[in-house]
């Protein structure tokens, strides 16, 4: 089974390995925690310096069903893109170029856009997907460069979700010295961070209030740091704007919730891969604003329910 | 997930690692029954006490409230915490319900392709320590106006540590042996066809084994044909359960007819099936009227 984050699943099982070794051959156990306090290092870093972002890029409706120019791109920072959801007709095809000082070309024909991009899920046939893929190989862009579609076919409005993430140039030696200091003080647990909101009213651009009606929609502080991997959505029909409030972060601005977070199809699980791990650090929350209703589906969620943004993973 | 350590190409020292994980280790499945009663009412809390009087490391937790769903139209929460520590198992800081399909696979038992609109892969979190003489309590939340009277579980997998690794002559020099030969891979099979209870017995050969998993696939696509089944696992050589009691088999092994994915759940750890040992599934089987659908029952293992 490939996996979205092998260094975290390979983690999991040195971890086992780990706690059965302390009973037979302690030795080889406090081999195995240096093993995977290292790691646990390399994974926390590497998220720390990743600031990850959702985008929605809507594809208006065209009679002709012939689209140039469309355009995506990061304002003055290096960006990498790890995959893209759809939402687009059965038949199109699209054509992909990297634009920047030189074109790269990423399709060489025009080509149907199953080919790259997952389908976003759907309530009637066809279901979309719930396991998503990421491109071949991640894209990277430099900060004059932009992905450049072409889209053919198609005649509705369309969207297309980007996953991915933009650099920071360094983490300061005393935020590194924390994150080791953290990781020698405890193992890895399971973690959830849920979001829990609800919609007063069905009118379509209305916000969602926390449970008790408030306005501020946090997650909870945790007296650990976090490192987030995977989330699920029970609100498809609305749409989403995600700060990490200790960071300083802006990581998706009122993008449909259903191109971020896996939907919770009745009462089965999905829960969509991250673009990449994001580091909830010690005591920081999640915020959250959500706007009643989806365009895209053309639905609202019900009123007076509580719905549950959960991000899954586990303390640092 | 054990694939993961388990791959193709292992040299003899990873062998022989997760040998010895597999010699101290037990997969263990701790599975909590509810009964989901009719009643009008918005909330409704149900709970289920597991005894866990080893050591116990939890990596997965399986339910089967998409199947009650099907059936119901009902939604639930799911809360589950420690009662000596009260602490969430799954921890955020809190103890609070949250969607049950955030929380735990689904059994899965529906095998219209029509039907699988839900992921179909098993996922398994960090290992959580539940320590001995630990009782866990799950808190049902019924967020439906009503529904009817079905019953729903909660299973609990992970490993045990054993207190005292078993190991006889003949099954270490059978070891040696087989670690100087490359590891092999080998399913064995058993048919369930029967009504009522019986007694199925997974032998092994001369080689030592470590099992990775169970798979399961019925005989008829259609629900309403096959059997209900329950299943209690215990290695009569070694002297080891598997499971705490009557366990549905979806919980254990993912039902399914012909569709073209998951067939077989992963164990938390490796089992090591010790030379001419012997796992013995006591299986309570319940034919639908008028239908005599079973399943096709497989063990996957590799030699050590």
């Amino acid at each position: 089974m490939l996996s979205h984050f092998l260094y975290i699943e390979q983690l999991k099982e040195q971890l086992k390995s780990y706690y059965i070794a302390t009973r037979y051959d302690t030795e080889f156990a406090q081999q195995l925690l240096a093993d995977i306090n290292a790691k646990r290092l390399l994974i926390a870093l590497d998220a720390e310096l990743r600031e990850i972002f959702y985008e929605q890029q809507d594809i208006p409706a065209n009679a002709s069903g012939y689209q140039q120019s469309h355009w995506f791109s990061k304002n003055d920072i290096e960006y990498n893109i790890r995959r893209a959801l759809a939402n687009l007709g059965e038949g199109v095809t699209i054509s992909a170029v990297n634009q920047g000082n030189a074109q790269r070309i990423i399709t060489r024909e025009p080509i149907s856009w199953q080919h790259i991009f997952p389908n976003i899920q759907n309530l009637a046939a066809p279901l979309g997907q719930q396991t998503l893929f990421d491109f071949p190989q991640e894209m990277l862009f430099a900060e004059n460069e932009a992905l450049g579609l072409s889209i053919f076919g198609q005649v509705a409005a369309g969207n297309i979700f980007y996953h991915g993430c933009t650099l920071k140039d360094e983490v300061s030696e005393v935020r590194q010295a924390d994150i080791a200091r953290e990781i020698s003080a405890y193992l890895p647990q399971p973690q959830y961070v849920p979001l829990i909101f609800q919609f007063p009213s069905a009118v379509v651009g209305s916000a969602a209030t926390n449970p008790s009606g408030g306005a501020d929609i946090f997650s909870a502080k945790n007296e650990r740091s976090v490192v987030l991997t995977h989330v699920s959505t029970t609100a498809p029909n609305s749409r989403l704007t995600l700060l990490d409030e200790g960071r300083n972060q802006t990581i998706c601005t009122e993008v449909e919730q259903a191109g971020v977070a896996g939907t919770f199809t009745d009462a089965f699980e999905v829960f969509y891969p991250l673009p990449y791990p994001h580091l909830l650090r010690r005591g920081d929350r999640l915020r959250i604003k959500v706007l009643q209703g989806s365009p895209m589906y053309g639905e609202v969620q019900p009123i007076d329910t509580l719905n549950y943004l959960t991000f899954k993973g586990y303390s640092l | 997930m054990i694939n993961l350590a388990n791959h193709a190409e292992l040299t003899v020292a990873e062998r022989k690692r997760i040998l010895n994980r597999a010699l101290n280790a037990v997969p263990f499945f701790n599975y909590m029954p509810f009964e989901v009663v009719n009643e009008a009412v918005k909330r409704l809390q149900y709970d289920a006490k597991t005894d866990i009087n080893l050591d116990f490391f939890l990596t997965e937790m399986r339910s089967n409230f998409g199947e009650v769903f099907d059936v119901t139209n009902s939604l639930f929460n799911l809360n589950v915490y420690s009662a000596f520590l009260g602490r969430s198992v799954y921890g955020f800081n809190r103890s609070e319900p949250l969607p049950v399909s955030q929380l735990t696979t689904e059994a899965r038992f529906d095998t219209l392709v029509a039907n699988q609109v839900f992921e179909d892969r098993q996922r398994e979190s960090f290992p959580y320590l539940i320590e001995a003489g630990e009782r866990i309590i799950a808190e049902i939340i019924n967020l439906s106006a009503k529904s009817d009277p079905i019953e729903a579980g909660l299973a609990l997998v992970g490993f045990n540590i054993l207190r005292y690794p078993y190991l006889n002559n003949v099954a270490l020099e059978k070891i040696n042996q087989s670690l100087e030969k490359r590891e092999v891979y080998q399913t064995f099979r058993i048919k369930v066809d029967h009504d009522g209870i019986k007694f199925y017995n997974f032998e092994n050969d001369a080689t030592p084994r470590l099992i990775l998993g169970i798979g399961v696939v019925n005989d008829s696509a259609d629900k309403a044909e096959i059997s209900a089944s329950n299943i209690q696992i215990e290695d009569t050589t070694r002297h080891l359960k598997l499971t705490n009691r009557e366990t549905p088999v979806q919980f254990i092994a993912p039902r399914l007819s012909c569709v073209l994915d998951t067939h077989s759940y992963l164990f938390p750890i490796e089992y090591f099936f010790e030379p001419f040992g012997n796992l013995r599934f006591r299986i309570t089987n319940e034919f639908p009227p008028l239908t005599e659908f079973g399943y096709e029952m497989v063990i996957l293992t590799r030699t050590v």
